[in-house]
């Protein structure tokens, strides 16, 4: 069920597969990084995408790394969903990673490969944008490092040429009180309506939203409805969807205005729950 | 001996379960080419330009067609479809041209190559658009093409393909004598078989003339009469073969792939051409299940029994007829569900849109045309205030009584519905349909509905059974039902066990059919192969016994009335001990002496449905079926009334099934039709798009019931009535565990939420907005 015939290369360190890379889109090749290869894949077979090469990054061994280090959690870019679940490092990524799509597919799809995605859901970004990480990204200079938040603006922000090769965060995180919750049209595995990821430090909740608009998003206004504490918990879930800057989408899986209406009722949910031991 | 009554397992069984069953595209044979279609990105556009030249450069290219190589137009009841678009395309997702190629990624590649000018058309996106007055003529010429199978009868100048009429009782009709009128619209989008294996044919054209097939059809020799048909062959000199079907649910008895792959495969030169349809093909390009919005007008005295019904059903056909004219017969036929109703006017139109045309479905229109019937009746209750159950206890149809087309209703042709309902009330512990709160928001609630069906099939529909036995005296069966899923061969060989009194491991069934060797069943669908195919295997079991006692008499020198037959024995009646047995008889008797006489036992059977005739045109009567099944289902909903999320807790069937040949299949068909039917109430649909696009030809965007989404508990009971010309009085049953699952479903929703669920799908959202959604 293929299209075109594809060129496959499998680097071993991060330059050379930048070089690679280099050199097949100078050729005229539209090469591509695979990770996952889902989403390349399944992309193809529908037209939307013409790749003339790949270059898999998977053989590169920071890609692949997957532990936590003294006081850090470090997951490759290339470690996939169910795998990251299944190791259970950080609680919150697990809870967010186990929902993105079916098992099958779950082995396949990769971190890297998930918040670099063209769709729009990128649910396995949510908890990185509640936290302070680093990320680690593929030059042609070889690895260099920038804050999370630099990198990501509701999509990745990298050269053509660049890659994500892991993701860093402190062990701490994986301490705080978290909730994720993914709402479907009606299924349990299917895209988000919405799905929301939502921490609680000392006194602020944090929510990171995906599905709702055309990119995940957080917004600072939004936690501070949400952490309005001498409100009940309905008016500030409420209010929180009242302040959200985006437009929400309808399409096949639901209208705007219900996804509204089940941002609103998950929000409420959410607090509770964050709140609920005190 | 008794095999009959038992849990025989099935057949196929082993192999399925292992992987080891081999599908029609399992087995390649290297040297085949592969055939691609391009299909149509419009959903009404006319075709101004369709250059193959790049598509030819690709190299492995044989040959690229187009609707100009195709002059010809096709269809089971009216011919009404080429096989490749002619100058227009009608569907988003329809074959415009066709790629044959060395392999499958060639073809494809070059199939995305051709480039193609369109002038796109307004499209005809509803029922509603195709019959305003001045829509766009999907056909313009419809009354100019042949009529295949009669009746159909096509309206010029509109996009009505067909218009079936049921007038029955007073033309003065009983309304002023109702004390209570209901009205009731219910509206149900097209839907698709989404069977695991998708639709595949190959087609090799040998030099001596014989035409080879192998495909994935419910319906093997009307493949071979269609092929015959259209390319002036002899029926003989098509050959095709179906192995088992990977999942039918009726979209593999229409014809489309079979005329493709013979195509590409004439067009180089006779060569093997396999067609394969991805998972979107299958969606978008081969028919999907008729789409239907229904008005019901009821009528009925306050003590509950209903005098009048008018009702109108409009079936969204899409852009070719296909079966639809049969379907909208089987729906006229049953319009009032298992009810007795004196007066009745119905209207069903095959309505032309511009959507994936549409062909048979798991219970050919039954499912849909239930959902109507039994919202209408469940409004009639609430207007009577009447207990549901109770309404449907009064009215339902009996013995004595007749069809809405007059059909005489007999102790043996309809199964006793009263009883059925009975047993659900026990069932699932029915409480009216109150609604229980379990929690917060957390209420439960019951629904229920029944449903009727009968075959609907050709008056002349045949079926056949061969036995040949082997020299150690187990048989062969050879039927010409295709094995599709509900373990048709498995029950086969039930019946000829128990006819012969051997064990049902000495009988080995033909698992494939192939048209030059296997006598000929009509099509595997209807659910009538218990019936018909059991039909044939009992005559072929009477010849059998009667050659088997002929040469055992000799060898007993006595006389065959002497004799019986048990065990793999033949043996006289007051002596059993003296006896030949099979392997003494089944290739002929050899004397002591070694002299030999008669031959290899080969006996045969067959059948075909008597005094079924075709409808009349203005009023409908006729008699359409030799039998009706009729059953009752519920369902126990869980409803969160804050977030309109809801779960089936338990999901119940009872049906009358005449008398239950296989226990163990005959629960595992019913629950696996159920499954199917609370996947069309929750969550099933095709959707367009404002510009008719095909929009969820994919199964992330089509959703169906996955696995940990079923129901908590399935309880499936049934009544035996038998239908004493039937095997063993066996009623139909593979299809009907699907028909009333989502009216059930509905039923409750509505009593939940104080809502008319009308309009499935029912997901949360449409939940939330019939209950007054933003307003709210
Ligand atoms: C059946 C199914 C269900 C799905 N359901 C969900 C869901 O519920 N929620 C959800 O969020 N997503 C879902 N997805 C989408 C999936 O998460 C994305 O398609 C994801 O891109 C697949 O990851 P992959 O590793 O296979 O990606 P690949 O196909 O390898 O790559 C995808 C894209 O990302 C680029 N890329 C890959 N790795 C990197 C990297 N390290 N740095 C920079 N660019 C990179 C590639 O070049 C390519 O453009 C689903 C996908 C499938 C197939």
């Amino acid at each position: 069920m293929m299209t075109p015939l594809m060129a496959y290369y499998r680097p071993s360190t991060v330059t050379e597969a930048v070089t690679t890379f280099r050199q097949l889109r100078q050729d005229g090749h539209h090469p591509a990084y695979w990770s996952g290869g889902t989403e390349i894949l399944t992309r193809r077979r529908l037209h939307e995408i013409y790749p003339g090469a790949v270059v898999d990054i998977k053989g590169i061994p920071e890609v692949g790394q997957h532990a936590v280090h003294g006081r850090d959690m470090i997951f490759g870019a290339g470690i996939s969903l169910w795998e990251i679940a299944r190791a259970d490092y950080w609680p919150l990524l697990t809870a967010t990673a186990d929902r993105v799509a079916d098992h099958t597919s779950r082995v396949q799809i990769t971190l890297g490969g998930n918040i670099a995605s063209h769709l729009p859901y990128r649910e396995a970004v949510l908890p990185w944008m509640l936290v302070d990480a680093t990320a680690w990204v593929g030059t042609i200079k070889g690895i260099q490092t920038r804050p999370f938040c630099k990198l990501f603006d509701g999509r990745l922000v990298l050269a053509d040429d660049e890659f994500l090769v892991a993701l860093q965060v402190s062990r701490d995180v994986a301490s705080f009180p978290y909730t994720s919750r993914k709402m479907t049209r009606r299924d349990w595995v299917n895209y988000p309506l919405v799905s929301i990821s939502a921490t609680k430090d000392v006194h602020t909740i944090h929510a990171a939203f995906s599905g709702y608009a055309l990119e995940p998003f957080r917004d600072d206004a939004i936690d501070r409805v949400l952490s309005e504490e001498d409100l009940p918990y309905a008016v500030r879930a409420e209010r929180a969807v009242a302040a959200i800057p985006r437009k929400a989408i309808s399409d096949i899986h639901g209208s705007a205005a219900y996804r509204k209406f089940v941002t609103q009722y998950t929000l409420a949910s959410i607090i509770e729950v964050l709140e609920g031991g005190q | 001996m008794k095999v009959i009554g038992c849990s025989i397992p099935r057949k196929d069984a082993r192999d399925k379960v292992t992987g080891r069953a081999k599908y029609n595209h399992d087995i390649t044979v290297g040297g085949t080419l592969y055939a691609v279609p391009r299909l149509a990105e419009y959903a009404h556009a006319a075709i101004k330009n369709i250059r193959t030249v790049a598509a030819l450069k690709v190299e492995g290219v044989r040959a690229v067609l187009t609707g100009q190589d195709t002059p010809f137009l096709v269809g089971e009841v009216l011919e009404d479809r080429p096989p490749l678009a002619h100058g227009r395309v009608l569907y988003w997702g329809e074959p415009v041209a066709l790629v044959v190629a060395d392999s499958e990624e060639k073809a494809r590649l070059a199939a995305s190559l051709i480039d193609i000018d369109y002038e796109p058309l307004p499209v005809v996106n509803s029922i509603d658009e195709a019959l305003k007055p001045n829509a766009p003529l999907i056909h313009p010429d419809v009354d100019r093409y042949t009529i295949l199978n009669h009746p159909v009868y096509p309206k010029s100048h509109t996009n009505i393909a067909d218009h079936v009429h049921v007038r029955k009782g007073p033309t003065d009709p009983l309304w002023p004598q109702c004390d209570v009128v209901i009205e009731s619209r219910s509206v149900l989008p097209q839907i698709d078989h989404m069977a695991m294996e998708t639709r595949s044919a190959t087609v090799e054209i040998l030099p001596g003339g014989r035409v080879l097939v192998h495909s994935t059809t419910q319906a093997p020799f009307a493949v071979q009469k269609m092929l015959a048909h259209y390319f002036q062959l002899d029926q003989g000199q098509v050959v095709v073969m179906a192995p088992l079907v990977g999942g039918a649910f009726g979209g593999k008895a229409a014809v489309q792939l079979e005329i493709l792959a013979y195509l590409a495969s004439r067009a180089v030169g006779g060569q093997m051409v396999s067609v394969v349809n991805s998972r979107e093909q299958d969606f978008a390009m081969s028919p999907v299940g008729t789409g239907l919005d229904a008005h019901f007008r009821l009528g009925a005295r306050d003590d509950g029994k209903i005098l009048a019904a008018e009702i109108t059903y409009r079936l969204d056909i899409g852009a070719y007829t296909d079966s639809a004219p049969r379907i909208a017969r089987a729906i006229a036929a049953q319009c009032t569900g298992p009810y007795a109703v004196d007066n009745v006017k119905c209207d069903v139109l095959c309505v032309y849109t511009n959507h994936t045309y549409t062909t048979a479905f798991r219970g050919f229109g039954h499912m849909p045309m239930t959902f109507a019937i039994e919202r209408a009746i469940e409004k009639l209750a609430d207007a009577l205030k009447m207990d549901s159950l109770a309404l449907r206890l009064m009215n339902a149809i009996r013995p004595g009584q007749s069809s809405p087309t007059k059909a005489r209703l007999t102790a043996s042709n309809v199964g006793d519905l009263p009883k059925a309902l009975n047993a659900m009330a026990k069932l699932i512990e029915w409480n009216g349909g109150k609604v229980m709160k379990v929690g917060p928001h957390l209420i439960r609630v019951q629904g229920i509905a029944s449903f009727w069906k009968t075959s609907s099939s050709p008056p002349d529909a045949v079926s056949g059974a061969v036995i040949t036995m082997n020299k150690d005296g187990t048989v062969n069966l050879s039927i010409g039902a295709v094995e599709c899923g509900p373990g048709t061969k498995t029950t086969a060989a039930q019946i000829l066990a128990e006819k012969l009194q051997m064990p049902v491991d000495r009988v080995f069934v033909h698992l494939d059919v192939n048209t030059e060797v296997d006598p000929e069943h009509w099509k595997t669908v209807a659910s009538l192969s218990t019936y018909m195919v059991g039909k044939a295997v009992e005559e072929a079991c009477k010849d059998l016994i009667r050659q088997l006692k002929n040469l055992a008499a000799i060898a007993l020198k006595c006389s065959p009335s002497d004799l019986a037959v048990a065990g793999e024995k033949v043996f006289l009646r007051d002596d059993p001990q003296v006896m030949v047995r099979f392997s003494d008889i089944a290739h002929g008797y050899r004397f002591p002496e070694g002299d030999t006489i008669g031959g290899q036992r080969i006996a045969r059977g067959s059948f075909v449905i008597r005094h079924l005739n075709l409808l009349d045109e203005e009023t409908g009567e006729g008699r359409p079926g030799p039998g009706w099944t009729v059953g009752v289902q519920g369902v126990l909903l869980e409803v969160n009334t804050e977030t309109f999320d809801y779960r089936v807790v338990k999901a119940a069937s009872v049906i009358d099934a005449g008398k239950v040949l296989n226990p163990q299949g005959a629960k595992s068909v019913v629950m696996g039709g159920m499954c199917q039917g609370l996947s069309y109430a929750t969550r099933e649909s095709v959707v367009y798009g404002s510009d008719g696009t095909f929009l969820n030809r994919q199964m992330r965007s089509y959703r169906t019931v996955r696995m940990g989404e079923q129901p908590e508990q399935y309880l499936v009971e049934f009544v035996e009535t038998p239908q004493i010309d039937a095997p063993f009085g066996a009623r139909p049953l593979g299809e009907h565990g699907v028909l009333a699952m989502p009216a059930a479903v509905a039923n409750a929703l509505s009593r939940a939420l104080g809502i008319e669920a009308n309009q499935p799908p029912f997901v949360p959202e449409s939940l939330w907005a019939l209950a007054g959604g933003e307003k709210a």
